[in-house]
């Protein structure tokens, strides 16, 4: 019930006019929404989505593969390891308002500490989260700061869920680590990989919170989870049309979402 | 080894993980603050909702306070939340929802909230609540009389009813604070005309300083922008016209006799790029968060702020020493035309689903009070909207109380509908040289094309 009414509502006000505040009329207007985007305004959905595939992919990689490699890291056992490993887990339950605002700080080209270093260390002058060249990759990077901990998590759990005796085979046989971790490490973390593949890629398709407070959309960073949120809520915003972004924002995490685990589950079968 | 079995088990882990941190997250976006007054013997409870501004709220406390001294038996619980990410929208609508909320803080509408006629389209956001009949027409209330009918039927007037009582306006549109000791001591004299104002610039930067600070990550350069327009399209005609030059315009803009492609917008744009010649270097970089109490406290660079008064609070607090002004940039040779642009701003309404309607219309009453008024207006920054009240005694005002007469509301953009391009509202100066690189010719051009499709869509 909690689940499917929001659903389903979004669903029916895509089909509207409605102004999202409480008492106003729906307005039912059939497919204006959806023709509105798949017409002349449909360089706006277009940008947005590949904006938010940009954005997914990179997060996705990158938090993967660091995931993984601190996780190698720091799987073992011991106070100092438990210690780097909450350190590392940390910025992941810090507020999305909380760590936009401190970044926002660290990164203003005039007050900011980063600012000053780059000036001062390199000569370097840039905007930061104000240049349309690097926005995006910044919050990429801020995404994945406070995303690498829950996939180290992941990528720790399925660690230990190797047997050692596959180590110790490998060990026999005279593999080194390099082969250790490609015959044995990466074919076993595969269920791991799944899971953490497909968590980071469908929190990276639907991100909109850390961008909206770094930068609201501008500078390049509109995604489609942006462009729905400004839609959707504002002064003269309407409901209707962020319901209807939101209906396109499902189906392309659906197909992305949907594709992705059919290929990541192939490829533990194949492994 | 069961790869099904052990990928469900790191899954049910990590959805634990991601449960408990969303869980967390949306509790923490979700606070507002709350203020109740004690009491117990309480027969009446009128709720205000209002966003997080500190000295409004803080001043509306006071006010509340001094009404419920005045009304025995009644208590005025204030709830607030923050403008960012929706979070106030979020209150207003949930209650909306609960019927439980009897005035509510919203910024005007102004007529380009409203689609005409002719374009067939609803109303979006709190224009559709109006729209609906859902909100208390105050045109008959006796407090109105004390405001400007003209300026309060601009900010949310709708088919001849007043919705809500206009308190604030600010004068954010080619709004500058300046370091009077500053100027003072470079020998540069308060700009009155165009040409002035560019060689004010012009001296001060050949002593090697940066003559303007602006905060172009949050799209402060807009207010430039905004002033010369409206400075502009309001040269030569009375103030309280501003209403139907916007009209006739976004009449004229969906019939297509006027784009964003036009000699005046060109004008328009060379004069901004101008002004954007002498502000800091990666200025998009700057939030508008940051930027008062940073150049507050640089007394030696940056004479000039774009900001608007709204902030004056925060400048001072930040640096109490500092001998502020403000002024109104003049974007002509002509001083008739360098007009003060007001900016509409926080105002009441009143939803017809208030459930203490009659108390809600006399604290209205008390509010508007002369010195209930003054009292606010002071704390905030904003000029006044009535007529008969002024806050003479506020130090940086003083150029603002010498040049009051003719000032004039901003024109709002052309009605452009849900969807559309942002290039349909007018250039996106984030994107247009010198923030973005898309030249001034190619950034008109889009948004007159943009227009066009919007329109048609």
């Amino acid at each position: 019930m909690f689940g499917l009414y929001p659903s389903v509502a979004t669903f029916f006000y895509s089909f509207t006019q409605y102004s999202g505040v409480p008492g106003t009329p729906l307005n039912v207007c059939g497919l204006c929404n959806y023709a509105a985007a798949t017409s002349s305004l449909l360089s706006n959905v277009a940008g947005a989505i590949w904006t938010t595939v940009k954005f997914a992919v990179g997060v996705t990689v990158v938090q993967t593969a660091l995931s993984l490699g601190l996780a190698l890291i720091f799987q073992r056992r011991g106070r100092s390891f438990t210690f780097y490993r909450a350190i590392i887990f940390l910025p992941g339950i810090l507020s999305v308002p909380i760590v936009g605002g401190m970044f926002s700080l660290l990164l203003d080209p005039v007050s900011g500490p980063v600012g000053e270093l780059f000036r001062n260390a390199f000569g370097i002058e840039s905007a930061f989260l104000g240049s349309g060249r690097i926005s995006l990759f910044l919050i990429m990077g801020i995404t994945i700061w406070m995303g690498c901990g829950y996939g180290m998590i992941i990528f720790i759990a399925g660690l230990r869920a190797i047997p050692r005796e596959s180590y110790e085979a490998a060990s026999v046989d005279g593999a080194g680590r390099f082969r250790t971790f490609r015959h044995i490490t990466w074919p076993l973390l595969a269920p791991a990989t799944t899971v953490c593949v497909f968590l980071t890629s469908m929190a990276a398709l639907g991100e909109f919170a850390l961008v909206l407070v770094l930068t609201e959309g501008n500078f390049g960073t509109k995604t489609l989870g942006v462009y729905m949120f400004t839609s959707a809520f504002g002064t003269s915003s309407q409901l209707g049309y962020g319901s209807m972004i939101a209906i396109v924002q499902f189906f392309l995490t659906l197909l992305i979402g949907g594709g992705l685990l059919l290929a990541l589950r192939r490829r533990e079968v194949t492994l | 080894m069961n790869r099904g079995m052990d990928r469900r088990a790191v899954l049910r882990g990590g959805l634990g993980l991601a449960a408990a941190a969303v869980g967390g997250s949306s509790l923490a976006a979700c606070t507002v603050g709350e203020q109740t007054a004690p009491t117990t013997k309480a027969k009446r409870n009128l709720v205000i909702v209002q966003w997080t501004n500190v000295p409004a709220v803080e001043v509306t406390k006071k006010i509340n306070a001094a009404f419920e001294k005045e009304n025995p038996g009644v208590t005025v619980t204030m709830r607030h939340a923050p403008n960012p990410n929706n979070a106030y929208g979020a209150l207003v609508n949930s209650q909306l929802a609960a019927k439980s909320v009897d005035i509510i803080a919203q910024f005007p509408l102004t007529p380009s909230a409203f689609p005409p006629k002719y374009t067939k389209q609803k109303p979006g956001g709190f224009a559709a609540l109006v729209a609906a009949g859902k909100a208390v027409d105050l045109k008959d209330a006796g407090f109105m009389k004390r405001y400007d009918k003209s300026q309060q039927q601009y900010a949310f007037g709708y088919e001849g009813g007043q919705y809500a009582l206009m308190a604030a306006q600010y004068p954010a549109y080619g709004g500058l604070f300046y370091k009077k000791a500053l100027l003072e001591k470079h020998n540069v004299a308060l700009p009155s005309t165009w040409d002035e104002l560019i060689q004010a610039f012009d001296t001060l930067k050949s002593k090697g300083v940066t003559p303007v600070f602006l905060a172009a990550k949050d799209g402060y350069q807009a207010f430039i922008w905004h002033g010369i327009l409206t400075q502009t399209l309001m040269a030569g005609k009375p103030a309280e016209s501003a209403a139907e030059v916007g009209a006739a315009r976004a009449e004229a803009f969906w019939q297509g006799t006027v784009t964003w492609n036009d000699p005046l917008h060109h004008e328009v744009a060379a004069k901004y790029l101008k002004v954007m010649q002498y502000t800091q270097s990666n200025a998009s970089g700057v939030s508008a968060l940051t930027a008062p109490g940073v150049w507050a406290v640089k007394e030696d660079d940056f004479p000039f702020l774009i900001d608007g008064t709204f902030d004056a609070a925060t400048i001072v607090k930040a640096n109490p020493k500092l001998d502020l002004g403000f002024f109104t940039m003049p974007s002509s040779n002509d001083a008739a035309v360098n007009r003060v642009v007001l900016n509409p701003d926080l105002s009441w309404v009143v939803p017809t689903s208030a459930p203490n309607k009659d108390l809600a219309m006399k604290w209205l009453e008390f509010f508007s009070r002369e010195d209930n008024y003054k009292q606010w207006l002071t704390a905030t920054g904003s000029n006044s909207t009535q007529p008969g009240v002024t806050t003479n005694e506020v130090p940086w005002m003083d150029w603002l109380n010498e040049h009051q007469e003719g000032a004039c509301l901003n024109i709002p953009g052309p009605w452009i509908p849900t969807g559309a391009a942002p290039e349909a509202g007018g250039p996106v100066l984030g994107d247009m040289v010198p923030i973005g690189k898309t030249s001034v010719n190619d950034e008109l051009r889009q948004a007159a094309d943009a227009y066009a499709k919007a329109r048609k869509a």
